[in-house]
């Protein structure tokens, strides 16, 4: 599915000449002071000797890239559209957005979120300035915020992820333009290649009749899949060896309590982690324990042509009775199901707990710092009885789309935008790693160290935002891929970008790459719900009831309060209490799709 | 008056001291633990270890907040607002207090005002109506939507005019015969002797003004001029971190507790000085304001 473009250093110098040249051609015509450029190494003589002002020197200190620094390195910028950068004393266009932000979206001295070397670059190529209509951090903040402007008929431009209930009340009081011809004019081929591998999925939450009203929010491939993290050292020390199967899982998680090697009190040691969420959530999920019997709790699976509820499933009772042995066993927390998952990685971090399934960037960085002996492993999913793997997987398009307001004059300026940012950030090649001083910083002995700060935070959607997206889903993979080649480059010719990426003296970064790459080798594991849309009707009236049920039933049957025969109870409670009502709406929308 | 105590009384005093005692504790307890994660460093705190002292003491998390610049600068605003606001709120206290603690025969038309002033008090028009009038004025997105929305307190200015109700009127006639206009009365009679209620009021505008988010997060549209109640909001609240990133550090930071505690601590305890200073009048003034005699 991933198409990678390798490219030898002869066709790198090559491609930066071609860019250097249409820059020149594509530069505007001479006038105004020369721009200031960083440094003035020898870069600048090669480009004066035209009297027309290439892209670096019109971007100045907004170039990205360091090719000044003794090992440093060249971004290479994509080709601008015809007829940019705009003549210089241009009026740049204004563009109103909204922004979500958070305490870690915080700028150097004199920069913001409608000033920093983003914004600049997007002003001096593109002649748009983004401007901040309003920004919000927690999900009820955007709610209210979107309410309002709604309300007042006050709206932005360009609507960074409108949540589902706003995006369909905004769709019925006609506020936002209909984008199915402009994504087809402007949105570059490759952009349109990518999206078209996903088949309809891109689309789904932000399509209503057939018409585009927003682009999707596009998160990484198996961001949230998972794997099993282990405890490497103590594995070592009590002379175990990963589990490959459930059965060995029980095993060595009870070697490990009996051990007691936990760093906490004596007999605080937990075998597995897991917590409240009993499907899938983002920290000790234990989705792989239900998914090789075929079902994922709260999930809907495709049974010969028909969605089926996967929690009232008979398949459900095997792995809950598996559940129940294991915790009168001690495999989990006695008091595991009062936990919420960020409250579970706490331990994690305390080394309490040495064996748990997480995401690629499971080896957490918190159990080295405090007991420096740790070293995380992780493994393949332990296979069920009958050799299934398996595990949760999710679409990478999210359900709150960027939308535009309806009327507005420049669709196709935010389509070019991201057309940029596409090929700059996503064709690795280029070797866009954001700003010195932004990004990552230059140390006094040459290296490179990375800040806190991200490029993306400043940009807009879709390539960008707070929340990281993208166009293409594969895009953090093939970046793996691609740096981890690197490492096939002497250390004293690396550049100093790729040395820090390289270097790992933790070893959790090398090692949580290595997880995602395996992760997606093994992507067949991964299940995804069937019924991908925004809830139905009667979900939307019954669905909290229904999950209080369920929940109450699955944990009072794991931790032995319940007998199974409370299952069935269950599943015809469910059924009465809009269960049917719900599957009838799920299998309609069904038979809409197909 | 001296009392013999029997034996079970005193047992019962001891239980009592040691119940409420604890019971402060208690109180104590969730606060002191805030200061401890505040000042221990982060592994030690994501991995629970710390309780009452810190682990690995640190101001880092001080220095780094600081550094960051958002929480100063919320600070800042805060501040600003607190000052400014509690300032309009007091002027416009009193100048409304006073008038109408006069009967009906001295300001004509009084309980005309009265019903205006109450009708607003207890009807309002709704969150989309205030924030479009608010708008309309133009004053969204800067420091005096924090201020002049909510300049009279109507609650306190009940609270004032009864307190200036049990001033006896015949220091006012005494004054009023000596040639002083009803502004002399007021500056020169009426606020030295309220001075108990004036500062009791003060500590009420003032910790409203520090404690209040909610006007802060829908009418300050640029996230850099949130006050700091706000902007502790976006520090505090529980992160989804699935939607994030697949960028390890960024999950990391995210959930930074001890940064969080630091943030937490540098946002209350303004707010906590202040208490000790007005609490004396602050007794004193909430008893004088209940009992009507």
């Amino acid at each position: 599915m991933t198409k990678r473009t390798i490219l030898s250093r002869r066709h790198f110098l090559k491609l930066s000449g071609t860019v250097g040249t249409t820059a020149l051609v594509a530069a505007c015509a001479p006038g105004g002071a020369p721009g200031t450029t960083q440094g003035g190494g020898g870069e600048t003589g090669e480009m004066s000797q035209s009297a027309t002002r290439s892209i670096p020197e019109l971007l100045g200190a907004d170039m990205p890239g360091s090719p000044d620094h003794p090992n440093g390195w060249t971004t290479v910028l994509p080709d601008l559209h015809e007829g940019l950068p705009p003549a210089p004393g241009q009026e740049p266009i204004e563009i109103s957005v909204t922004r979500r932000v958070d305490s870690q979206t915080a700028f150097g001295e004199g920069d913001s979120l409608e000033n920093n070397p983003w914004s600049r670059m997007i002003e001096k190529l593109f002649g748009i300035k983004l401007t901040v209509a309003w920004s919000w951090s927690s999900g009820d903040e955007q709610t209210t915020k979107y309410n309002l402007a709604m309300a007042s008929g006050d709206m932005p431009d360009y609507l960074e992820t409108v949540p589902s209930s706003i995006f369909l009340k905004m769709i019925e009081a006609n506020l936002l333009e209909d984008i199915t011809d402009a994504f087809t004019m402007y949105a570059s081929q490759r952009w349109q290649d990518i999206w078209a591998e996903y088949g309809d999925l891109p689309w789904i939450y932000s399509s209503v009749n057939g018409r585009k009203y927003g682009l999707p929010f596009v998160s990484q491939l198996a961001q949230n899949d998972h794997i099993l993290w282990y405890r490497k050292d103590w594995f070592d020390k009590l002379g175990l060896s990963a589990p490959q199967t459930l059965d060995e899982l029980r095993d060595t998680a009870l070697a490990v309590v009996e051990a007691d090697i936990g760093k906490g009190a004596p007999g605080t040691t937990v075998g597995l982690l897991a917590n409240s969420s009993y499907g899938a959530n983002w920290f000790g999920s234990i989705d792989p324990i239900w998914a090789p019997y075929g079902v994922m709790p709260h999930q809907w699976s495709d049974l010969g042509g028909e969605l089926v509820f996967d929690s009232i499933r008979d398949e459900m009772k095997e792995p809950l009775e598996l559940l129940s042995q294991w915790y009168q066993d001690g495999v989990f927390r006695k008091d595991f199901f009062t936990f919420s998952t960020s409250d579970s990685i706490q331990d994690v971090a305390s080394s309490q707990c040495g064996i748990h399934y997480t995401p690629s960037w499971g080896a957490w960085l918190d159990t080295v710092r405090n007991d420096p002996e740790t070293v995380w492993a992780f493994t393949d999913n332990p296979a069920g009885p009958n050799g299934a793997r398996g595990r949760s997987s999710a679409s990478s398009f999210y359900p709150s789309p960027f939308c535009f307001r309806k009327g507005m004059e420049h669709v196709e300026e935010i389509f070019q935008i991201t057309n940029f940012m596409q090929e700059l950030s996503e064709e690795h090649e280029r070797r866009f790693h954001g700003w010195e001083g932004f990004d990552y910083e230059f140390q006094e002995d040459g290296s490179v160290a990375t800040t806190n700060f991200f490029w993306k935070f400043a940009a807009i959607g879709p390539v960008g935002t707070r929340g990281s997206g993208n166009i293409d889903p594969a895009n953090r993979a093939n970046e793996v891929r691609y740096q981890l080649e690197w490492a096939d480059i002497p250390a004293e010719e690396r550049d100093a970008y790729q040395t820090l990426s390289l270097e790992d003296p933790t070893g959790v970064t090398i090692t949580g790459k290595e997880a995602l790459l395996f992760i997606l080798d093994t992507a067949e594991q991964g299940k995804i719900n069937a019924f991908q849309s925004l809830p139905t009707p009667t979900m939307i009236e019954r669905n909290s009831d229904l999950n209080k049920l369920q929940d109450e039933t699955i944990l009072g049957i794991i931790i032995g309060d319940k007998p199974m025969s409370a299952f069935d109870e269950f599943v015809g409670q469910w059924k009465s209490q809009g269960g049917d009502q719900i599957t009838q709406e799920v299998n309609e929308w069904w038979a809409t799709r197909s | 008056m001296i009392r013999e105590k029997s034996v079970a009384s005193r047992l019962f005093d001891m239980g009592n001291y040691l119940f409420l005692f604890l019971f402060g504790l208690a109180c104590l307890f969730p606060m002191i633990h805030v200061v401890a994660v505040s000042l221990s460093n982060r592994a030690a705190s994501m991995g629970g270890f710390v309780t009452l002292w810190p682990l690995g003491a640190t101001f880092q998390n001080y220095l780094e907040i600081l550094e960051a610049g958002p929480v100063y600068k919320a600070f800042l605003v805060s501040v600003t607002r607190t000052v400014l606001g509690t300032s309009i709120n007091m002027g416009m206290t009193v100048l409304a207090a006073y008038p109408l603690s006069k009967s009906s025969e001295e300001l004509k038309g009084r309980s005309v005002f009265m019903w205006i002033v109450l009708i607003a008090m207890l009807f309002n028009g709704g969150l989309i109506p205030w924030w479009m009038v608010i708008r309309n004025l133009g004053l969204l997105n800067s420091l005096w939507a924090l201020v002049l929305p909510g300049a009279l307190p109507i609650w306190n200015v009940i609270l004032l005019m009864n307190f200036f109700r049990e001033i006896p009127r015949e220091l006012e006639e005494a004054a009023i015969i000596d040639g002083a206009s009803y502004w002399g009365t007021l500056y020169y009679v009426y606020l030295p002797l309220s001075v108990p209620a004036l500062a009791t009021l003060t500590l009420f505008a003032a910790v409203f003004h520090w404690n209040a988010w909610f006007d802060g997060m829908v009418l300050i549209m640029d996230n850099s001029k949130y006050p700091i109640m706000t902007f502790l909001r976006t520090v505090v609240v529980d992160m989804n971190l699935q939607i994030l990133t697949v960028n390890m550090d960024d999950i990391y930071n995210l959930s930074d507790r001890s940064i969080r505690a630091a943030n937490i601590v540098v946002a209350t305890v303004p707010i906590l000085i202040v208490y000790p200073f007005l609490q004396r009048y602050f007794i004193h003034g909430i008893r004088l304001g209940a009992v009507k005699g």
